[in-house]
């Protein structure tokens, strides 16, 4: 972190090869477009090398480097709803099931996946975020609120909300709990 | 039940569903779910919620893209500085091209005063859009309400 924050650029590099796949998923899960979340994780790192003088080298790189991700992300997002489109016009198949063990049940998958991704794209960002760090991406509580910067309580709380969010979205869309 | 006892039960409900929840927090929710029926069903649909949001995954991207990241993020930076360095050297020469025509212009004495006064109004009139264009998209940046709101 010194060495980046000297200005080192193998040092950041090595940063931007060992994060870059983390940085695209984030932004995968509030963009929901390849194209898009390539582009901004891409922008982030750009975004955090011209701002290494404010990096804390004692604190961990990646919330730091979260924030600026997450910034432009909802920039992002504003800049498309303001362009009349909306997160539903987002190409599909941004979410796929994991790997199955048999056909049969890799149809039910497909499907869910499916219903899940529309229901996922009619929520808010924060509520997206949430779902996407804990459910599709498996962080643990302590994990996610480092990566927030909040409380890990709030994390339950705010994983209780969008849950619900999502599970009346869901409801919506046809979904029978097995 | 108050809101504090509310929000203890919610975060119990979360820790269990998410398997990261203590003995001592476990036996207390299961206490709670045996007095309130409504609850335990809240808990049961939450819980297969989650049984179906884990078998999913973000999906992976063309495997491409990891390879060309790196020389992509530098296309990018290299494009960035192209961009400003074009955007301020046109700036700087179309000023300049005006301030010389308009100086040629206004001091040569064989063009007529009216013509003359026509450029100067043109040049003034354009000048004052510009500014209130650059001003009302400042104050409209500053003072939009719903900016931050995600829809």
């Amino acid at each position: 972190m010194q060495r980046v924050r000297r200005g080192d650029a193998r040092a950041f590099g090595e940063l931007v090869d060992a994060l870059m796949k983390p940085a695209y998923f984030h932004a995968l899960a509030l963009l929901g477009r390849h194209e898009d979340a390539a582009d901004t994780a891409q922008q982030a790192f750009i975004r955090a090398w011209d701002a290494r003088g404010t990096l804390d080298p004692v604190r961990p790189f990646y919330p730091w480097f979260y924030t600026i991700l997450k910034r432009l992300c909802l920039n992002a997002i504003r800049d498309r709803d303001r362009g009349r489109e909306t997160v539903l016009s987002m190409l599909p198949g941004w979410i796929e099931p994991a790997v199955g063990e048999d056909a049969s049940t890799d149809v039910l998958r497909a499907e869910q996946s499916r219903m899940l991704q529309d229901a996922l794209a009619r929520l808010s960002a924060d509520d997206r975020e949430i779902i996407a760090l804990k459910d599709l991406s498996g962080y643990a509580y302590r994990e996610i609120a480092e990566l927030l910067q909040i409380p890990p309580g709030t994390v339950m709380s705010r994983l209780y909300t969008a849950r619900k969010r999502l599970k009346t979205e869901m409801e919506k869309a046809g979904y029978e709990y097995p | 039940m108050n809101t504090h006892d509310t929000e203890r039960i919610r975060r119990l409900m979360m820790a269990s569903i998410d398997g990261e929840n203590t003995p001592d927090g476990e036996a207390e929710l299961q206490q709670h779910l045996l007095r309130d029926r409504s609850l335990a069903e809240e808990y049961q649909q939450l819980k297969n919620l989650k049984t179906m949001t884990s078998q999913s995954r973000l999906k992976e991207p063309p495997p491409e893209l990891w390879d060309t990241w790196s020389r992509s993020s530098f296309t990018k930076v290299e494009r960035g500085i192209g961009w400003i360095l074009l955007t301020t050297g046109a700036l700087v020469l179309i000023l300049y091209g005006a301030w010389v025509a308009l100086s040629d212009l206004l001091t040569d004495p064989d063009i007529a005063w009216w013509i003359r006064a026509a450029v100067v109004a043109v040049t003034a009139g354009a000048v004052i859009l510009l500014v209130s264009l650059v001003r009302e998209r400042i104050y409209l940046h500053k003072h939009e309400r719903y900016k931050d709101i995600i829809r």
